[in-house]
């Protein structure tokens, strides 16, 4: 996840603030609305992504790089692992498409593969939007 | 920019001060006092702000218009009336349905922002029909409809854009690096503060997109944004084509990809679920000319879905800005994953 959780749930405010609040007229429905804005900003304080989700990355990042032949990273810190494992990847990424000659299909896989391993413990954890019911 | 007058914060469009300042406007373009009534705003987009309403001059008949405005705060603002102008101009005289242009301007000093008031095309926007939704009746125009749809294409993709002010849509490109640059325009959106890609899944794309592009057959005029939901239909034909803000000059594969992306509720067999893919390919050929290369159509796939995922990171930048005014831009950014998986997924096939 790219953004701190706590941006998400100062977006959600913000809409039932000024895009939702004014337009509630019904007593109950008010209250019932500014309930939820007081737990959202309880909340906003205490939350984090996943720890397993960062895990997750980080498993999946080691061994695709294992499989290109990179040194592994050995950070005590979770977090610090997996950014300096996704900063490995990256150097991987542009020392591959700067190589004049890129036509390495087997290469080209590994990267491929092993960023469809880290999407995929988000992907895992966050379901489709339905875009339509928001049109 | 100028505000609602009294409301600190909000914009003028979105405050009961636009009839008025709309009014105004029009009552000095006429030299005369014009009446605004029926404003009604489109609330689906997340792009330009798109408004209904009738002009009623004082001494000419009722006409209902549309304005445009390209709100700072939309997914790919900054916004230019420019580019959907020129791509009009450069239109007239065939027989793609496009909006006639009445007045148009990027000062922010009308209404806070660029506009264009338009006129307004009859028929209804044609939603796609997404997978999972359970067994529907099938859509009764749906041929057609795919017909419309591929001729209206082939009349785009024939137009004749060298010499005219449509040039200025892709300043200087040939058949060689007209799909470069719009890979490297697409880098530029979704650039983070570092001033380049932040992300390992865009980097490893715009690579690959760099290395397996191929030379266009043809450079065209571009709609850019070629999918169900961008037209009007009425009585069974299409008669409007509508969002024009990513018109530029490419590869004719690029819209022909774009309108099967999966993204838009593209199948293996349907635009959308709605029109016949094959049918659609057909037309476009038989009309056109042109044959439709399915390699390149799996390659532009690639090159759409990277432009999705370019406008998700850009509603990240907007939030991380905090810029908080539509809590869809939320709901795009959590879908990054799955697009970037998506993205992914269109590589392996095309490689």
């Amino acid at each position: 996840m790219s953004l701190p959780l706590k941006l998400y749930l100062d977006a959600v405010r913000a809409a039932l603030a000024n895009e939702v609040l004014p337009h509630v007229a019904q007593d109950h429905a008010r209250s019932q609305l500014l309930g939820a804005m007081d737990v959202i900003d309880k909340l906003t304080a205490l939350a984090d992504w996943s720890p397993e989700l960062t895990a997750e990355q980080s498993a999946a990042l080691a061994e695709g790089l294992a499989g290109m032949g990179t040194a592994p990273v050995r950070d005590e810190d979770p977090r610090a692992r997996l950014a300096a494992q996704e900063a490995t990847l990256r150097a991987a990424i542009d020392s591959f498409y700067a190589a004049a000659g890129q036509d390495d299909p087997t290469t080209e896989a590994a990267i491929r593969k092993t960023l469809q391993a880290y999407l995929a413990a988000e992907r895992s954890r966050i379901a489709a939007a339905n875009y339509s019911a928001m049109t | 920019m100028r505000d609602a007058g009294g409301i600190p914060g909000l914009p003028l469009w979105r405050t009961d001060g636009l009839g008025p300042a709309l009014a105004d406007f029009l009552s000095a373009q006429a030299g005369a006092p014009v009446a605004v009534t029926n404003l009604r705003r489109f609330t689906a987009g997340l792009s330009w702000v798109t408004v209904a309403f009738t002009m009623t001059p004082s001494d000419a008949p009722a006409r209902d218009l549309i304005l445009r405005i390209g709100d700072p705060n939309g997914l790919l603002a900054p916004y230019s009336t420019e580019p959907e102008v020129r791509a009009f101009t450069a239109l007239a005289g065939t027989d793609a349905p496009v909006p006639g242009v009445l007045w148009h301007s990027d000062d922010p000093e009308v209404f806070g922002a660029p506009f264009m008031i338009v006129t307004r095309m009859p028929g209804e926007t044609l939603l796609p029909r997404w997978p999972g939704l359970g067994d529907q009746a099938p859509y009764p125009h749906a041929e057609t409809v795919a017909e419309d749809f591929a001729r209206h294409l082939a009349t785009i993709h024939g137009c004749p854009w060298r010499g005219t002010s449509a040039e200025a849509l892709s300043p200087g490109v040939t058949a060689d690096t007209c799909t470069h640059a719009e890979i490297d325009r697409w880098v530029r959106h979704a650039s983070g503060p570092s001033g380049g890609l932040e992300d390992n899944a865009m980097r490893f794309a715009a690579g690959w997109l760099h290395a397996h592009a191929r030379p266009a057959g043809a450079v065209t005029l571009l709609h850019g944004d070629y999918r169900v939901g961008n037209f009007l239909v009425d009585g069974g034909r299409i008669t409007g084509l509508l969002d024009w803000e990513l018109t530029h000059l490419g590869d004719p594969h690029e819209d022909l990809a774009w309108a099967s992306l999966r993204t838009f509720g593209g199948t293996a067999t349907t635009l959308s679920g709605l029109l016949d893919l094959d049918r659609f390919h057909m037309t476009y050929a038989a009309a056109s000319g042109r044959r439709v290369d399915p390699g390149l159509i799996r390659y532009f796939h690639v090159l759409g879905q990277f432009k999705m995922a370019a406008m998700l990171i850009g509603t990240e930048q907007r939030l991380m800005a905090g810029d908080v005014h539509d809590v869809r831009l939320a709901v795009m950014a959590l879908q990054k994953s799955t697009t970037l998986l998506g993205m992914l997924k269109m590589i392996e096939v095309a490689s």
